[in-house]
């Protein structure tokens, strides 16, 4: 039997490459299902989803290709207590229970198309309004970047001969195949392709997993070889100390409050086509962690008893290092690792693409028609909204190639996280609590967001295991209902004094 | 249902392992137990999550605009 000598052969190139450009098909198909030239539908796919393509394409904004790489990754660093990610992707399901289904029934009233446009019907400012699209671009821009550079990782990590090269042409090739069916069909052809590539990754990464219990032995041949042979890798099997504890504890609100706030993530809620739908979905959502999070903490560990030593950027290809020996093991295995990375690999598309549609959307609806031109027409918007994309896209390239050995998933992951959580009590606490003032909620968003960059950058992503983000989100919390209850006491006052000088006239 | 994030609540503090001996090696098919434990919080987070979705009431009023800002 004919193995592959090297794991990205020209066999697999051409199955790889047929896969990706299907995409472009599913684009065309997209552009084809258009019923208006409006933003509505290009963003939103006309009138919404129902639950069956809602619950994938939910899925796909939690759960890319990048997420599983990454996770793996992490898992190979710090062992078993990568576990967290199960209890904070359930959170993000949990934190969505608190204001999603209001929101969807707000949108479906309001027309509502960006997050902004809840924050410019709930607040009408638009000093707040350009805060917040501001931390929505910037964290859904670093949150491509990841995508990007996932890409990036995932065929380095395959090639054998220059990894530098299947990086840089993976990344720049890729990008643009990703920009061309996204300007052709919008979400509609995002979310079919979220379909597609979350149903193959899912099964792929199954027999993955059940490929690699054949080869290695489970996690009981796993959890032996870290205690005789790596016996530096030990403390990865064993309890968390506290400091790691608090970061798990850090983890659950941060990524469960900024995982429900990703700006593709409300615009999906948005999206439904009934509370009907959204509701079946969330349901499903609830127990997908438990599927893709331990299949992934599962391959992590299997990987670090196996292939100790990987340093910390390498870490993150701990998934390609491992599914390269599944590929050379049978012909069943090169199969399955050629399809699992096809799907991969799309899956981060579809996922980056998400969040490309969202800044685009941002930028032309929030930002040029709700401050710069506010006569502009949709036709011009849409088409501006495409053009916007391949901009963002050439500059996320860049950066994505410019960062290649400086940056893991992961902290990538973090600093997004830091900045999204500033905008929870704008949302949580604005639909949820109708004493929510305006100005409070605008300065303790820009406090929090000060506090949270100026940590980060001096180099104190967490402190005391917490991360930034969260000490930034108690100070910018605590300015919005201090002084909402402030301003409610004054508005009273000045209601009383007003209605005893009127007495006091009659 | 309000109940719920009292179950929200203790799962989270079960299911973060601080409470365990740091050198604590005892497992369960090759799993620490801690790992179970962590696992099955999870699972039961899900279950409640579940229960909130179908069998409670979803406040859904947007009729009411919420709040009106300054």
């Amino acid at each position: 039997m004919m193995l592959a000598s090297t794991p990205l052969d020209p066999k697999a190139v051409g199955v790889i490459s047929v896969y990706i450009l299907s995409m472009l098909l599913i684009g065309w198909w997209g552009y084809r299902a258009r019923r208006e030239n409006t933003l509505r539908d290009f963003y939103l796919a006309g009138k919404g989803f129902g639950f069956f393509v809602l619950v994938f394409t939910l899925f796909a904004t939690q759960y890319s290709g990048n997420t599983m790489i990454g996770f793996t990754g992490k898992t190979y660093r710090i062992g078993y207590a990568w576990i967290m990610c199960l209890h904070f992707m359930t959170a993000i399901i949990v934190f969505y229970l608190l204001f999603a289904p209001r929101l969807h029934c707000l949108a479906k009233k309001e027309k509502f198309i960006t997050p902004v446009d809840f924050l410019q019907h709930r607040f009408g400012s638009t000093a707040l309004n350009l805060v917040a699209s501001t931390v929505l671009i910037v964290a859904l821009g670093n949150y491509l970047l990841s995508q990007l550079m996932a890409i990036g990782r995932a065929l380095e990590g395959l090639a054998t001969d220059n990894p530098k090269q299947a990086y840089l042409y993976g990344v720049v090739i890729l990008a643009i195949i990703m920009v061309i069916y996204e300007s052709l069909g919008g979400l509609r052809a995002v979310a079919w392709t979220d379909v597609i590539q979350g149903a193959i990754m899912t099964i792929g990464f199954i027999f993955l997993v059940v490929l690699i219990f054949q080869k290695f032995g489970g996690l009981g041949t796993a959890l032996e070889k870290i205690m005789t042979e790596n016996r530096t890798d030990t403390l990865k099997v064993m309890p968390p100390p506290a400091s790691r504890c608090r970061e798990w504890f850090s983890y659950i609100f941060l990524v469960g409050m900024g995982g429900a706030l990703y700006p593709q993530a409300i615009q999906r809620i948005y999206a439904a086509g009934s509370l009907n739908s959204l509701r079946r979905s969330l349901g499903v959502m609830a127990f997908l962690p438990l599927l893709m999070s331990l299949l992934a903490v599962t391959v992590g560990i299997i990987t670090l008893a196996n292939f100790p030593g990987l340093s910390t950027i390498e870490s993150d290809r701990a998934l390609m290092v491992i599914s390269r020996e599944i590929q050379s093991a049978s012909q069943l295995g090169y199969w399955v690792v050629v399809f699992l990375f096809a799907a991969l690999l799309a899956a981060i598309m579809s996922t980056a693409d998400s969040a490309l549609l969202s800044i685009s959307s941002m930028i032309t609806k929030d930002i040029y028609a709700g401050i710069i031109n506010k006569t502009v027409s949709e036709q011009q918007l849409t088409r501006m909204g495409k053009g916007i994309s391949w901009i963002v896209v050439a500059i996320i390239v860049i950066l994505a190639i410019a960062l290649r050995e400086k940056a893991t998933i992961v902290s990538l992951l973090d600093r997004k996280f830091d900045l999204l959580v500033q905008l929870v009590p704008a949302f949580f606490l604005g639909i949820r609590w109708q004493r929510l003032q305006t100005r409070p909620t605008l300065y303790g968003l820009l406090i929090g967001l000060t506090i949270a960059i100026t940590l980060a950058a001096a180099g104190h992503g967490k402190l005391l295991n917490i991360h930034a983000g969260l000490w930034a989100l108690t100070a910018n919390a605590a300015i919005a209902i201090v002084g909402s209850l402030l301003c409610n006491q004054n508005n009273i006052n000045t209601s009383n004094r007003n209605n005893a000088e009127q007495h006091k006239k009659q | 249902m309000k109940w719920a994030w009292v179950f929200y609540v203790i799962l989270l503090v079960v299911g973060v392992p601080w409470y365990w001996r740091s050198d604590d090696l005892s497992n369960l098919l090759g799993v620490p137990h801690w790992v179970w434990v962590a696992v099955a919080c999870s699972f039961l987070a899900s279950l409640v999550t579940l229960a909130i979705v179908f069998a409670g009431k979803w406040e859904t009023d947007a009729n009411e605009r919420p709040g009106s800002g300054e």
